[in-house]
């Protein structure tokens, strides 16, 4: 459990160390009144005290109480403000090992399970961190305090209270093992509920639509029944061996009791000592007993902590010992195969695209056409074969160099929720409003954004102002257009568009593509027919390509695409048929 | 008061377990009596032991009384704690059932404000929170408040003067907590403190969700501001509100356990004046010093639950959004026709007006196309048929009914509606497809798959339609989503058909197949289709061109090509944007 706290940390119990002096300290400060007590009792079975020495003792207490209360506040603000410090540095060394991470890790895991585990599963840690590891520290020391105290006091009285711990342990690993079984259940079954809200959430109208709201959306609502049932089986189900460990610890007390009668009638034990021995024991108990509830909890939350580790062993994209930087922008891609968990996406795909050039990539959807084009942004790593640009393999560059040579805009873009125009500006960090405004015209987005409440500090993205899909686009452009990238991809960016705006936008995008290279996704025809080369891809394999006018001429599956296409020209949907 | 109505309302919740709590209450309660027994038999012992005529066989039945009140002191502790969660684990799943119910029940322009990471905290977080209160606050409380009142009782009943001397901590600490709110409004900082959460939330849900354009924007985290900003506030505010609070609310904690300071003096005294005997001096250096401890655990819940009412605040908020009204039994229509009227019709996304008094009707059994520039209201016009917002003003029959007057459910028995960004759940194949129709047959499901061209690339999955797909799943192309949400519709088979923009990424390969499944499902039903590409709607029976939130012209194509002049410079950009095409470079170049 330790190790994986100092992993998750990434430090040494340094940190913590100062707070856990305080903490050991204040429990030093609060033990040392039954010693006094102690001596306080002695004294009075001799006789009464005078007031002077009544005074004494008092001055002494309050002192006593003041180096508590110190150590205590001092250990508190340590403990809370290192815990605080933690918690933000894991976050962020977390989110700087996720964007590590190949764009594959995000397709596989639930996007939902991985927020929880930065949201909730950190602040689980830092519980542990700042209040339970000190509490338990504490907790172990000042008894032993005390047990050196009682040992010296009467010895076989001291072993009759110490018996207990040794029976009592056990137990306590006993349901601290037992819980930590049960707990990581729960875990699971917590994160599943995350996940599955936020799918409730963001599909909420396909939910309605489908009159799926509420408990017959099952899977949410059998998710939290899974959450409950394991939250009783952890909790609730684990207390009679908790209780165990209590009551074993505190028939230790009888016990006491016992031996100390026995002593007695045997005479070998003065009666004032041993009654004294009984005030000053209770101080050994206390804190053994909460620090098997802490202990409790801590294991709880160290599952917490095995998740976040979780993330952290993922292995990042590697990155290249002697980076290498292109210093042309051509892409190649030789004997290319990719494997996506079961599914052979891409099974020895070769092409090559002059610099400068434009290649589209055609074919029916799931072909694989999509995975090429994440491949050159090396958002996976291929599992054969090589793609280069400019002669060098993608895994000999630096990925931010990588990243930098390629604008993607996508099918369905992402905007943040922020101002459009910090989100055009993503782009290129750092650019002025001109910059912005220049590109945001170019994308033939100007005009629409000046029309919103508060221009390009309108909120967009979720929880934003509502934009269209094509205004949407639009603005993922734009971003494209102001970073300026040498390489442009095209995921089936044109898909969403109405005809008003793409005789625009085939402006603005050929504005973005002009004098780069340039490969375009496209289910449509027509848009690419004038491309520089065309790539047919069919199950992961390229069946045909060519120009236009040559895959035409070969009576292929372009050309029965182009047919179709041509026939149908694009939908028809006719009074109540379709044509 | 705010807080006490959150208070009300938690113990409200916890009321639908109410024998489980009341019998965890009690059982903490006599389990608190029994943990003061080995005290009160160590009093008794001293009594005996330092009588001139002590009896040592005596003390042996008192140690048999002390592990009896042992067993049952801990019997009793564990009862109350599995019933006390067992209790609160049924409330939270409740609770969450109420919020996610209730979500189903507004209209989509509550999510469009609310960010999902926020509404995922106050489900998943902010409900988990009250189990403390009820799982070990209800209890405890008890337990605290009980134990310390018995023994007040039997020590004063022992010596009154002792008595005081014992609960003098308690004006002590509050003197200190009188002072701690002088300095400051704790209820201010701990809003602060969700808040911050709040935003921290959202920052890390989109940080994950937008990781593929922060890969291609080479965001690093350091440069990704609003996540390491949120971050960083948040840690910053808690470091502030530690070293601001914790010194005075340390020593508050402490002088409630500081009965030793004020027992140690006066007994000493007492005894020196021979008021009291030892034995009574040494029965409150047991009881009476940890008399006021109990207090500690009273203010400790205070202050969580102060953290925790926030929460509860935030579920309250949800539970009192305004649903979309429901009519009532007397007043619900079940419409037999199935056109669709707008009248009036005006809608509002927060102060950009989108709809300004549309006015449309969509035949029986005809198709009708919504067209106009993006941002004109179109998808908008479309959703409100649903009821996935409520007009501002006007309204919207369905076969004569106004569509409110419908019970939501039968309504959205009517439509089916395959959107342009296709959304999945995360789930198998056959479970997406069944959303349309629950229970639907394997063969009605297959059938369905088949009609929309799905069938093919669902059993080339590794699971075919066992094969989870969506977050976590096998990803699927745009164009096999939108296979498949034709597939959910055709499966569904409702009268009333939504198509917005539904084919957008069918490819050239499946056209053919899924129009004719199409023009079978569209048979006899009404139609409304929106639709970017002008050659897609031309032959509809009515075509609406949209226009700034407006209706700019209704009629065929034929009859908008003369009549709308923004139609026929649609017709024309359509025309030349069908020539288009991005060019390869070789001509440019030269």
């Amino acid at each position: 459990m330790f190790s994986t706290i100092r992993l998750i940390t990434g430090r040494s119990r340094g940190l913590l160390s100062r707070a856990t002096l305080y903490t050991v300290l204040e429990m030093i400060a609060n033990a040392a009144p039954a010693g006094l007590l102690y001596a306080i009792l002695a004294s009075l079975f001799q006789g009464p005290a005078s007031l002077k020495q009544i005074l004494w003792w008092t001055v002494l207490l309050i002192g006593l109480f003041a180096v508590q209360a110190l150590f205590s506040s001092l250990g508190q603000i340590e403990a809370q403000s290192n815990g605080a410090t933690i918690m933000k540095d894991v976050r962020l060394r977390l989110g700087e090992h996720l964007r590590k991470l190949p764009m594959g890790y995000f397709a596989r895991r639930d996007q939902g399970d991985i927020s929880h585990t930065l949201l909730t599963n950190v602040d689980e840690v830092e519980m542990i961190l700042t209040h339970l590891f000190n509490h338990v520290i504490g907790s172990i020391i000042l008894p032993i305090v005390s047990a050196a105290f009682l040992l010296v006091v009467d010895w076989r009285l001291a072993l009759a209270v110490l018996v207990s711990v040794p029976l009592a342990l056990p137990l306590l690993y006993w349901s601290q093992t037992l819980m930590s079984r049960r707990s990581k259940q729960r875990q699971e079954a917590a994160a599943a509920v995350h996940s599955r809200l936020l799918e409730y959430v963001q599909t909420i109208r396909l939910i309605k639509a489908n009159n799926q709201t509420g408990q017959r959306f099952s899977r949410l609502d059998s998710a939290m029944a899974q959450l409950r049932d394991d939250s009783i089986r952890v909790e609730a189900m684990t207390s009679p061996v908790v209780m165990l460990f209590s009551i074993v610890l505190d028939l230790g007390f009888v016990f006491l009791l016992l031996i100390g009668s026995y002593l007695l009638e045997g005479g070998t034990l003065d009666t004032a000592a041993f009654l004294i021995f009984l005030v000053v024991s209770m101080k050994f108990y206390q804190p053994l007993r909460s620090a098997g509830a802490a202990l409790t909890q801590m294991r709880y939350m160290a599952s917490a902590g095995e998740r976040i580790r979780g993330i952290f062993a993922e292995p990042p994209l590697s990155e290249p010992e002697q980076p290498q930087f292109p210093v042309s922008f051509d892409i190649e891609f030789s004997d290319v195969r990719f494997r996506y968990e079961e599914k052979e996406v891409l099974r020895g795909i070769d092409f090559r695209v002059p610099e400068h050039k434009l290649i589209a990539l055609v074919g029916p959807s799931g072909a694989g056409k999509s995975t090429i084009a994440g491949l050159v942004s090396r958002f996976w790593d291929v599992t054969g074969g090589a793609v280069r640009i400019g002669g060098v393999d993608v895994r000999d560059m630096r990925s931010e160099e990588l990243l930098a040579l390629v604008s993607t805009v996508q099918q369905q873009p992402y905007l943040f929720n922020e101002t459009i125009a910090s989100n055009i500006r993503m782009g290129k960090p750092g650019a002025s409003h001109e910059e912005v405004v220049k590109a945001a015209k170019a994308a033939h987005c100007h005009a629409f954004i000046e029309q919103l409440p508060q221009g390009y500090d309108t909120v967009a993205g979720e929880g934003g102002a509502a934009l269209s899909g094509g205004e949407k686009q639009r603005i993922s452009i734009a971003r494209a257009i102001l970073k300026d990238a040498p390489i442009v991809i095209l995921d089936e960016a044109t898909a969403s568009l109405d005809p008003e705006n793409e005789a625009y936008l085939q402006r603005a995008i050929g504005k973005l593509a002009y004098d780069k290279t340039v490969l375009v996704i496209a289910h449509r025809l027509k848009t690419i027919r004038a491309a520089d080369w065309i790539l047919v891809v069919d199950e992961g394999r390229i069946v045909e390509e060519g120009k236009h006018e040559d895959l035409l001429g070969k009576g292929g599956l372009y050309n029965r695409l182009w047919q179709e296409q041509q026939r149908l020209g694009g939908w028809r949907i006719k009074g109540g048929r379709l044509s | 008061m705010a807080q006490s109505k959150s208070l009300r309302f938690l113990l409200r919740l916890a009321g639908k377990q109410r024998r489980k709590l009341i019998l965890s209450c009690l059982c903490s309660a006599a389990s608190a009596v029994f943990a003061l027994i080995p005290f009160v038999i160590v009093y008794r012992m001293a009594e005996g032991l330092l009588h001139p005529q002590a009896d040592v066989s005596a003390v042996r039945q008192l140690i048999l009384v002390a592990c009896i009140a042992v067993l049952l002191r801990f019997a009793l502790m564990g009862a109350s704690t599995m019933l006390a969660h067992t209790a609160a684990f049924h409330v939270l799943y409740d609770l969450r059932v109420r919020l996610i119910e209730k979500l189903g029940k507004l209209p989509l322009g509550f999510f469009s404000t609310q960010h999902s990471g926020r509404l995922n905290k106050v489900i998943a977080d902010d409900v988990e929170r009250i189990e403390s209160f009820i799982a070990h606050h209800l209890p405890d409380l008890t337990a605290s408040i009980i134990a310390p009142l018995l023994t007040t009782a039997y020590l004063f009943a022992v010596d009154w003067r002792l008595g005081i001397a014992a609960l003098l901590p308690i004006p002590a600490a509050f003197a200190v907590q009188g002072l701690m709110s002088a300095h400051g409004r704790r209820s201010d900082d701990m809003q602060r403190m969700h808040d911050l959460s709040e935003t921290m939330n959202g920052a890390i849900v989109e940080f994950v969700h937008a990781m593929p354009v922060i890969k291609s924007f080479n965001q690093t985290v350091h440069s990704f501001a609003r996540y390491r900003h949120s971050v960083e506030s948040y840690a910053s505010l808690w470091t502030q509100i530690a070293r601001k609070k914790t010194p005075l609310y340390t020593l508050f904690l402490l002088l409630l356990e500081s009965g030793l300071l004020f027992i140690m003096p006066a007994g000493v005294w007492l005894y020196g004046q021979g008021a009291i005997t030892l034995s009574v001096l040494l029965l409150f250096l047991l009881l009476g010093v940890g008399l006021t401890a109990p207090l500690r655990q009273i203010s400790t819940l205070g202050h969580m639950m102060q953290n925790n009412l926030e929460g509860v605040r935030r579920i309250e908020a949800v539970l009192s959004e305004e649903e979309q009204s429901v009519p009532t039994r007397s007043e619900a229509n079940s419409p037999q026709r199935f056109d669709i009227d707008f009248r009036q019709v005006r809608f509002a996304y927060g102060e950009r007006e989108v709809l300004k008094g549309i006015d449309l009707t969509a035949e029986h059994g005809k198709v009708t196309a919504f067209v106009g520039p993006s941002g004109a209201g179109k998808s908008t016009a479309a959703q409100l048929i649903a009821r996935f917002f409520d007009p501002a003003a006007g309204e919207i029959r369905l076969g004569g009914f106004d569509i409110r007057s419908i019970p939501p459910e039968h309504l959205m028995d009517l439509l089916s509606f395959v959107f342009q960004d296709v959304p999945i759940v995360s789930d198998s194949v056959a479970a997406n497809l069944r959303m349309g129709k629950e229970g639907a047959s394997e063969s009605d499901m297959i059938d369905a798959a088949q009609a929309a061209q799905a069938h093919d690339f669902i059993s080339a999955l590794p699971e075919g339609y066992n094969t989870r797909i969506g977050e976590g799943g096998v990803p699927l192309s745009g164009g096999e989503r939108q296979r498949l949400a034709i597939a959910r519709a055709i499966l569904k088979n409702a009268p009333v058909l939504i198509l917005d923009e539904a084919f957008a990424f069918a490819d050239a390969e499946n056209e053919a197949k899924i129009q004719d499944a199409l023009s079978r499902l569209l048979h006899g039903k009404t139609v409304v289709v929106i639709a970017h590409r002008l050659s897609t709607i031309m032959d509809a029976d009515r075509i609406v061109v949209f226009d700034d939130g407006q209706a700019a012209g209704i009629g065929t194509h034929d009859e908008l090509l003369h009549s709308c002049p923004l139609y026929a410079g649609m017709w024309q950009a359509h025309r030349d944007a069908g020539e288009w095409s991005l060019e390869g470079k070789e001509e440019s170049d030269v």
